[in-house]
């Protein structure tokens, strides 16, 4: 008899997948955006004015599920403002330092904020709509406040697992790992949303730092979901993770996380032929960046699902 | 103004089972049934004994537990019953994640919570050790044993407590109720019954686990989670009473993942960065190729 875990079963759903995969998509997408405006050339800048029309509707998407999973979008001003009711409290502002949820609040709020400028940017690129020009091309291009927002978006991409963490739920609450992978996914699904850019947009440079850094962000999910196995198995939880009955966590992270995230744009790009100018497979990589986010998104359901899986177990 | 810190002590050997508290809290707090049809259709039935709600949950703030046990012949056997609650943890999981301050800490040292004010995010329930907060699929928002709030600031006890006809629940000071609990403990060692330890508290009892499946066992008082202010009189391993053998706070883990995370994100800025200047190298040497 498990005893010394709680069970958390309305945490285990669809619209939670969906919103952490939105919010590590906008997150990760950002992140691109922000490397490629920090060290990029011309035709990076161009495909990152053009990603930057995703991360502001991903978080317009975040925000809506998160209303459907809790349903009363009037008391999120809870999280951020101190509600007169709690006078326990001190502060107009609500932030309690213990809980990962407010943190995520506070990141959410200003990335959310942030997640405009590159959206801005896209509509001056593309000479759709002309807003404060200079204002914007200055926030946009700026490599500090680039290297600040990438903070935050880093901080969006990680939260949720150390949210994860800090809970006394199966699978979760023991290891330490969570904050490290939820962060590193973040990041490959922006690279591979960049990949799939570069293709639509021809660019076959920025698909090779695309590529290049899909290589790196997938080895380091392998080293870190390795690490995060052996955590568990060392403390006795694996179980989930290797055989869930009917629950299917353990097909779903070993095909979609380990196979379709992990070993196959590490296998595929480094088997490949090279993304370097005229030697380019530009199609290739859009595929690839395509599977990958399949496999993210297998990464964000097996683990809202693990700890569930832990009890039927 | 803050008071002295009012608690309860379940002294399960006195619990007869009769559920008297349960039908005094669901009366007091006004607390629906769970599954009415279910009751009218006789599919209600837990089958484990005389247990008729199996746990805690929104609208169940109070459990009477039944734990049957067996001697392999099934010459001896024993029944544990025990009244379970919310603990009012002094250092209190649900409370610590909560991110908007809908629950607090109470005058009282009880842990209430702000309906108005809860979003129904579900943290607390995943972070509380012992399972006891539930979320209320009627009103979107978490419900469990509020100590009775009203009663408290009305000068009275709790109405479980009010309503025990054997003296199983003891509502008091946290104080005085350690003092009675240290005693009670001793007495039942005097008479053999050296099984008896409290869980909640460390007050220095030692002693073996004397009939059932531990029989032998060793057991001690525990303290856990700073200190339990609805703290309970056990005869066997907490295990054998669905309790956890070792709660944990939930922000253990809160400095190292976060810790993991930063370095997962500088590795990822540095390697990021690097997938940049690669591609810049690579187009000089094409370039160069190219002019060669
Ligand atoms: S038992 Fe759970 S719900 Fe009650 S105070 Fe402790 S942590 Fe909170
Ligand atoms: S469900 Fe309500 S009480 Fe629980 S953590 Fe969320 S806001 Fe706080
Ligand atoms: S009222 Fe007292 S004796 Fe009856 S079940 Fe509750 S704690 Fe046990």
């Amino acid at each position: 008899m498990i005893t010394n875990y709680v069970i958390e079963p309305h945490w285990a759903n669809w619209i939670l997948t969906l919103e952490m995969f939105a919010a590590g998509l906008a997150a990760g997408i950002f992140f691109f955006i922000a490397l490629a405006n920090i060290a990029g050339d011309k035709e990076d800048r161009e495909v990152a004015a053009r990603l930057g029309f995703l991360p502001a509707p991903l978080m317009v998407v975040v925000a809506v599920l998160l209303i459907v999973d809790l349903g009363q979008p009037g008391r999120f001003l809870n999280l951020l403002f101190t509600s007169p009711i709690a006078a326990e409290r001190p502060g107009p502002f609500m932030f309690n330092p213990n809980s990962p949820m407010n943190w995520g609040t506070w990141i959410i709020a200003v990335f959310g904020i942030m997640t405009v400028v590159p959206f801005f940017d896209g509509l001056l690129h593309t000479g759709r709509l002309r807003i404060l020009p200079g204002l914007v091309e200055t926030l946009a291009h700026n490599p500090v406040g680039m290297a600040v927002a990438a903070l935050f978006a880093l901080a969006t991409g990680s939260y949720s697992g150390v949210l994860l963490n800090v809970s006394n739920q199966n699978v979760w609450a023991d290891t330490y790992i969570l904050g490290g992978l939820y962060v590193v996914f973040s990041a490959l699904s922006g690279f591979a949303a960049a990949a799939i850019v570069s293709d639509r947009m021809r660019a076959t440079r920025t698909a090779g730092a695309a590529r290049s850094g899909l290589l790196a962000t997938a080895a380091l999910a392998g080293v870190l979901v390795a690490l995060f196995v052996a955590n568990l198995s060392a403390l006795g939880q694996a179980e989930p993770l290797i055989s869930s009955g009917t629950a299917l966590v353990a097909p779903v992270f070993w095909i979609g996380v380990v196979g379709l995230a992990i070993l196959y744009p590490i296998v595929t790009i480094a088997a490949g032929p090279r993304l370097a100018f005229s030697r380019v497979s530009l199609s290739q990589l859009a595929v690839v960046g395509t599977i990958v986010l399949v496999g993210v998104l297998a990464f964000r359901w097996s683990l809202l699902h693990s700890a569930l899986a832990a009890v039927a177990h | 103004m803050a008071t002295a810190t009012k608690g309860m002590f379940v002294d399960t050997t006195l619990c007869t089972g009769c559920k008297a508290c349960q039908v005094a809290c669901k009366q007091w707090n006004e607390l629906p049934m769970d599954d009415e049809t279910a009751v009218r259709e006789h599919r209600a039935f837990t089958a484990n004994s005389y247990d008729n709600t199996g746990h805690l949950s929104a609208s169940n703030w109070r459990h009477v537990k039944f734990v049957e046990q067996f001697s392999e012949d099934r010459v001896d056997a024993r029944w544990l019953m025990m009244s379970d609650s919310c603990k009012h943890c002094e250092q209190a999981g649900c409370l610590e994640v909560c991110p908007t301050g809908a629950l607090y800490r109470t005058q009282h040292g009880s842990v209430d919570i702000h309906q108005d004010v809860c979003i129904g995010c579900r943290y607390c329930v995943g972070a509380c050790p012992f399972g006891v907060i539930d979320y209320n699929q009627r009103t979107g928002r978490v419900n469990k044993c509020i100590l009775c709030q009203d009663r408290l600031e009305d000068s009275q006890g709790t109405a479980c407590a009010k309503a025990c006809p054997t003296s199983s629940l003891t509502f008091g000071n946290v104080d005085d109720l350690k003092a009675m609990a240290a005693e009670r403990v001793r007495a039942l060692h005097a008479r053999g019954q050296t099984d008896a330890y409290i869980y909640g508290w460390d007050l220095g009892n030692r002693g073996t686990i004397t009939q059932g499946p531990n029989k032998g066992a060793a057991v001690a008082d525990m303290e856990v989670v700073g200190g339990l202010n609805v703290f309970y009189l056990l005869l066997d391993k907490p295990e054998v009473y669905s309790l956890p053998s070792s709660p944990q706070l939930p922000q253990r883990n809160m400095n190292p993942s976060a810790g993991v995370a930063l370095i997962s994100a500088a590795v990822l800025g540095v390697t990021g960065l690097a997938a940049f200047r690669r591609r810049r190298m690579e187009a000089v040497a094409a370039s160069s190729e190219v002019s060669s």
